[in-house]
Formats: structure tokens, C-alpha cells, sequence
């Protein structure tokens, strides 16, 4: 680590222990302030890689998934209304970016014999060994959840989203949201039965 | 089941903090009174810490670098632009470029519209050669070309190339021929100017040089295109003076040339063509336009016949004529100011006939003006008209001499006849002789009862007929005859009027009959 890598991160730290929120971030950056943007991102960067691997159930896509989200963010930065959390905001980005990926997935999947992602995330419970990870296997049972369900059941349960910011950042209606995310339970629970008694 | 569901879901909600005051407390009420919707809320809450308790990926230290590299070389990649904008970026630029190109060279697009037109003409005009092969136009067909204006384009002359003039100037046509097309006759021009051997060896030499240039002038090709040199009536007028200044060594004929016309005639002989010679107006099935065609006449190709050139202007002239009028384009070189006019043309199944374009005209004629006085020559000679009365001792009749100057030429002095037969009516035969005819004779009824009826001579015109009659031409006059006393006065009007009707013979000397009597039909003049 160089001494500017240090300066750089003893900066960020000090942002961050001056709590300053991300609205005061944004306003920064849109004033010429660069490294107020890599605070955004230090900031939020793990929970959308988390967001990106729960939804993929995959870790190979993930880098480049984020980095297109914050470059999305740093272009559209300027255009932020202060309307609403910077994180819903954030997630929208993310939940498009996770779209436009699995929709460019489908694509190739027609021009080639096997879909890597499909493939190696294919859950099946009588598949796992007795010494299993329960929480990989969780993972795994919530990769395969239908999309409609599973992203608002990642934004509640494991990005502690209300159902209204979900429903902001989704762009579906609340009640939609507070079905899906039953639908999505009532599903993953399901899928773990055999394992009931260790898990639930 | 769907009751429970919607339950199960409010459940689901409450888990998750959700549900609002007072659902929560119906179903907190509910959940005291059913251990199945206790069990639910508390699978619902060990669901969501099985998945709050999913490990998170180990933090990323690196991602912000390698982010910034990354905004960085994307920033470089797209200049800023998103790539949705790229195409419309690409297509707006493209615009601005080629905006400003044409601004800068206005001139570009119409050198490029020129330059296909260019490839376009250079196929319409590949390989044109002469329509007429060598010796297939005759020294008549030359020289009555000279006076006529008419050039056969078949064997059976049934089509012709003739010059004419129109309202807007002069114009060439491709037409079937017609009666009043004229014939002129080079060997009785030869015997009424007695040319001796070297004029006629002069003559001879004047006849194939625009012979030549007749043939250069009228070009066809295997694209169907026919195309005819603006300069053809320049070389009408020029051969027409060339041939007149021959018959001016004839030294009768040369006290009727005006003055100013005798002293030009060399200038006809030294005319310079050469610089507006390859103007050429191009007539197709697609299109007529005007160019420059420099024909090599030295190409051995040359001389190729063209197979069914009769056709290709027949076809041409059919699938032209829906138009009737059209506007033919001047196609010049490149910066040529002429290149936006147009000249007409008029079509139909059975003729073209186009306007010589005057930026295509542009020879100098240095004695037109004179040359036009040639034509106003015979009109001249023809004012020597001779006219004395004589009455018959009697005063029942008459009789009267005509004498036409005859231009002169030789037997000059020979009388036109003219005849009269009383016996009924008034009947007066006039009749111009041939080389070898009589003087004028006038015969004098025997019954002079018949000069009673006689009225006058009004409407002589209207009732003349005119017509082909053997050898030597005869005006048939019929008309009542009484009263003829006092009348000699109109008559004199009358025949002063004749005199501009023998106007109409001032082509040059004297009309000659016709090759094919069958083709002449009577005219009513």
C-alpha cells in the first residue's frame, strides 16, 4: 500500500467517523469532490455485492455487475433528486443491472449448449452431503427462488428494506411486495423441509 | 385455503414489522387463540434469520481501485457518451460533417450528379457513326438538300431529315416527307447555268465536301441513340452559298446577285465550323439531351453499318411520343454555364422535332444576312414580270403577253404560256414550259357571246387549282365569265397578286416536277 492508498483510506475512515450521511456525500461529489464518491462506494459497495450474489448465486459475475452499478451511479450522480435514499436509489440501479445480466444470460444460453450459471447452482436437496453447509445451502435455496420472489425477499430479509423502499427500488406496488416476500418464504420453506430440523 | 393464505401472509408481514397497529393486535389476538398461526409467525422469524444469517462475501479491499481504473477507461472509451447515444452521436456528426463539407464545397454534389450523368452519356454515345454509309447519299440527295432542306433517311424517301424554322428560332425534324417537300434537280441546275466541266469539277467538290459533312452530322449507334449536329443547318446555308457562288460565274445569273451577296460569297467558302462542331443533340427512347461528341473518323469502326438504324429512330420516336413536348438538358463540361438550359422538343408516333438549342448554335455565320438575301434573289427576278394588254381590234377580246425573267438563266427569253378557252366560261390554262417549250400563245375565242357572262376576276385565287400535269406545270383557273368590260383594271390587281403567288416558285429558279408523280397530290393554294 502506498502512502497516497493510505492517505486515501485514513480520509475515508475520517468521513465515515464524521458520519457524514450520503446526501452530503452526493452534494460533495456533484461540487468537484472526487474522493466523496469513493466514500459512497466504500460505503455501500459489499452490500451490493452481497445484493448481486444472492440474486445470481454465483460470485463470477459479480465484480463486473458491481462495477457497471457505481459507474452507472457515478455518470448519473448529478441527476440525483434527493427524493428518496440514496440506497434505494442504489438498489434500483443494482436490481436493473442484475436484470440486464440475467437477461444477456438468456441470450447466450440460446447460442451455446450449456449455461455456466445455471448449471453449476442447481439445488438438489437430496444431493447434499451429510457434513453440508447450512448456510450455503440456504444461499443456494434462495438462488433458485423465481426472481419476481426472491429479489424483494433479499432487499427485506438480508438489506433490511422496508416494503415501501423495496417497492420504491423494484418499481411494484407494496402489496405486491408484502405477497411476494410471503410467496418467497412460504417457497425457500419448502425447498429447506428436509432439512427442517437443523435449519428451521 | 385462500382465507388462510391472505392470513398467513398478514403473518408473514407482521414478522417483518409490517402490518399496521391495529392488524397487528387482531393478530396477536389470533395467534393466542391458534397455535397454527403461532407456529407460522415463528417459522416466518426463523426463516428470515436463516436468511439474515447467509455470510456475507468477504469484503472487497480493491473494488474502489479497480472501479476508478475502470470509470476511467470507460470514460476514455466513450468520450462521456453513453452507448445508447453513440449511434445518435455517430449520426448527428456524420450531419455536421457533411453539412459542412457541402457548405465548404457547394460544388461537390453537382460535380458528382455530373459525373454520373457523364458515365450515363458516355454510354448513350459510345461508338456513334455516320447513319449515311459512304456513297449511300447521292449528289442530288447533296444538293437538293442545299435548296430543299430535306435529307432522305430510307431508301424509299419516305422519311426525311428536314430543316425548318419555328417561332423560337431554328429547328431539325425527323419526319415522314411530305408534298410540300420540293425536289431539286443538280442536272437540270447544270444545263440551265451551262456549267462547263471546271465549274462542274468545282460543283462536284463543293458536293462531296458537305457531303462529308452531312455525314458527320447525323450519328447513330447500337444504344439506340441517334444523334445530329446542331451545325447541320450552318452547313445548309454555307452549301447553298458554295453552290450560288458557282452559278454566279454564270454571268447572266450574276446580274440578278445582289451586290453584297457576290462580294460575301468567298466568306461562305472559308467558314470555321470546326470550333462548335461537335455539338450534338442525342435523341433516344430514354432521353434527348445536347452534348459534345468528338467523332474519330479515322476509328476503323467508323464505317461499321449500324442494322436497322430506320428502326431504331421509328422506336425511338414511339416510345418518346408520349410526352409530346418535352424539354431536352444541355450536358457540357464541367463548369459550363450552359449546362442548366434546355431547349424543346416535340414528339410523336411519326416525327421528332427539336429547337436548336441556341447555346448549341453558336457558329458565326459571317454572311447570314447576305445569305438570306439569296433567298429574296428569285423573289427579285421574279418582279420582272412582264404584263401588256393588248384588246382585240373588236373590243371583243383580248390578249396579253407574260414574260418572266427567268433568273438567267440560258433561253431566258422563253415565255410561260398561258392559255384561254372561252368556250365556256372563262377558262385560263397558263403553262410553264419546259426547256424546249414555245412563247406565249393566247387563244382567242370565236364566240365572243361568251365575254358576257364574264365577272370579273374576284376570287381568282380561291378558285385557282393548281397541279401536276405531265411534264410542265398548268394552273386551271374556272370561273363564270360575264360582264367583262371595265374589268381589266381588277384583273391587273388580280395578276399582281399572281405575281406574289409565283413567289411560291422562287426555290431557287424553277420547281421541277417530281420523281414520283404518284406522290404529288393537288395542293389548293
Amino acid at each position: 500500500m502506498n502512502e497516497k492508498e493510505i492517505n486515501d483510506g485514513m480520509q475515508q475512515a475520517q468521513n465515515i467517523f464524521n458520519l457524514k450521511d450520503d446526501f452530503s456525500l452526493i452534494k460533495a461529489f456533484n461540487e468537484g469532490e472526487e474522493t466523496a464518491f469513493n466514500d459512497l462506494v466504500n460505503r455501500h459497495k459489499e452490500k451490493v455485492r452481497n445484493l448481486i450474489y444472492l440474486n445470481l448465486g454465483s460470485t463470477s459475475s459479480i465484480d463486473d455487475i458491481s462495477q457497471e452499478v457505481f459507474l452507472a451511479v457515478y455518470r448519473k450522480l448529478k441527476q440525483f433528486r434527493f427524493q428518496s435514499q440514496f440506497t434505494t436509489w442504489l438498489y434500483t440501479i443494482t436490481i436493473n443491472k442484475i436484470r440486464d445480466h440475467i437477461r444477456k444470460q438468456k441470450i447466450m444460453s440460446v447460442f451455446s449448449a450449456f449455461s455456466s450459471d445455471d448449471t453449476e447452482n442447481v439445488v438438489e436437496p437430496g444431493s447434499f452431503k451429510e457434513n453440508f453447509d447450512v448456510n450455503e445451502m440456504v444461499r443456494d435455496a434462495v438462488a433458485k427462488l423465481p426472481r419476481k420472489l426472491k429479489e424483494p425477499l433479499i432487499l427485506r430479509d438480508f438489506e433490511g428494506m422496508s416494503y415501501q423502499e423495496i417497492s420504491d427500488a423494484t418499481g411494484i406496488e407494496t402489496g405486491t411486495v408484502k405477497s411476494r416476500i410471503f410467496r418467497a418464504r412460504e417457497s425457500l420453506k419448502k425447498m429447506l423441509q428436509p432439512w427442517r430440523e437443523e435449519l428451521l | 385455503m385462500k382465507k388462510f393464505d391472505k392470513d398467513f401472509e398478514n403473518i408473514s408481514a407482521m414478522a417483518d414489522g409490517e402490518l399496521r397497529e391495529d392488524q397487528e393486535a387482531i393478530y396477536r389476538e389470533k395467534m393466542q387463540n391458534s397455535p397454527a398461526f403461532k407456529e407460522k409467525f415463528n417459522e416466518y422469524n426463523k426463516l428470515k434469520k436463516t436468511v439474515e444469517s447467509i455470510p456475507k462475501l468477504p469484503e472487497d479491499h480493491y473494488f474502489v481501485s479497480r472501479l476508478n481504473e475502470y470509470i476511467k477507461k470507460e470514460n476514455k472509451k466513450t468520450s462521456g457518451l453513453r452507448p445508447f447515444y453513440k449511434p445518435a452521436f455517430g449520426l448527428v456528426a456524420l450531419t455536421v460533417v457533411l453539412m459542412s463539407f457541402f457548405k465548404l464545397s457547394p460544388e461537390f454534389m453537382d460535380d458528382l450528379f455530373e459525373t454520373q450523368k457523364g458515365n450515363i452519356i458516355d454510354f448513350y454515345t459510345k461508338n456513334l457513326r455516320p447513319y449515311f454509309q459512304e456513297d449511300e447519299l447521292t449528289k442530288d440527295d447533296i444538293f437538293n438538300f442545299a435548296f430543299s432542306q430535306v435529307l432522305p433517311i430510307d431508301g424509299s424517301g419516305q422519311n426525311v431529315i428536314s430543316l425548318d424554322e419555328s417561332g423560337s428560332g431554328a429547328s431539325i425534324a425527323i419526319r415522314q416527307s411530305s408534298f410540300g417537300d420540293s425536289i431539286m434537280s443538280l442536272k437540270e441546275f447544270t444545263e440551265k447555268l451551262d456549267l462547263d466541266k471546271t465549274q462542274q469539277l468545282k460543283l462536284n467538290n463543293v458536293l462531296k465536301k458537305y457531303e462529308d459533312k452531312i455525314r458527320g452530322s447525323i450519328l447513330v449507334n447500337d444504344n439506340n441513340t441517334v444523334a445530329v449536329n446542331a451545325n447541320l443547318w450552318n452547313y445548309n446555308m454555307a452549301l447553298k452559298a458554295e453552290i450560288l457562288a458557282i452559278a454566279a460565274e454564270n454571268e447572266t445569273f450574276a446580274k440578278v446577285m445582289p451586290a453584297g451577296l457576290m462580294e460575301s460569297m468567298p466568306a461562305f467558302a472559308s467558314i470555321d465550323f470546326a470550333d462548335n462542331e461537335d455539338s450534338f443533340v442525342c435523341i433516344n427512347p430514354d432521353t434527348v439531351f445536347v452534348t459534345s461528341i468528338r467523332v474519330n473518323t479515322h476509328d476503323p469502326s467508323y464505317n461499321i453499318p449500324v442494322v436497322n438504324k430506320v428502326n431504331i429512330l421509328k422506336n425511338t420516336q414511339v416510345k418518346l411520343a408520349p410526352s409530346k413536348q418535352k424539354y431536352g438538358g444541355f450536358h457540357g463540361k464541367l463548369g459550363d454555364s450552359s449546362k442548366t438550359k434546355k431547349f424543346r422538343v416535340f414528339v410523336d408516333t411519326n416525327f421528332i422535332k427539336f429547337d436548336i438549342p441556341d447555346f448549341a448554335f453558336e457558329t458565326k455565320m459571317p454572311t447570314l444576312m447576305e445569305l438570306e438575301r439569296i433567298d429574296s434573289l428569285v423573289e427579285l427576278s421574279m418582279k420582272n414580270f412582264n404584263f401588256e394588254m393588248r384588246n382585240f381590234p373588236d373590243g371583243r377580246g383580248f390578249s396579253f403577253d407574260m414574260k418572266f425573267d427567268s433568273l438567267g438563266l440560258p433561253g431566258h427569253d422563253k415565255m410561260i404560256e398561258f392559255k384561254f378557252d372561252t368556250t365556256d366560261g372563262f377558262n385560263f390554262d397558263m403553262n410553264f414550259p419546259g426547256k424546249d417549250s414555245g412563247k406565249f400563245k393566247i387563244v382567242v375565242p370565236k364566240n365572243p357571246d361568251v365575254y358576257k357572262n364574264f365577272k370579273g376576276l374576284e376570287g381568282l385565287d380561291s378558285l385557282m387549282i393548281f397541279k401536276f400535269n405531265g411534264k410542265d406545270t398548268v394552273f386551271n383557273f374556272n370561273m363564270p365569265f360575264q360582264n367583262f368590260d371595265g374589268e381589266f383594271k381588277e384583273f391587273n390587281e388580280e395578276m399582281k397578286k399572281f405575281r406574289e403567288e409565283m413567289k411560291k416558285f422562287r426555290e431557287d429558279f424553277k420547281p421541277t416536277k417530281p420523281k414520283n408523280k404518284k406522290d404529288k397530290k393537288p395542293v389548293v393554294i
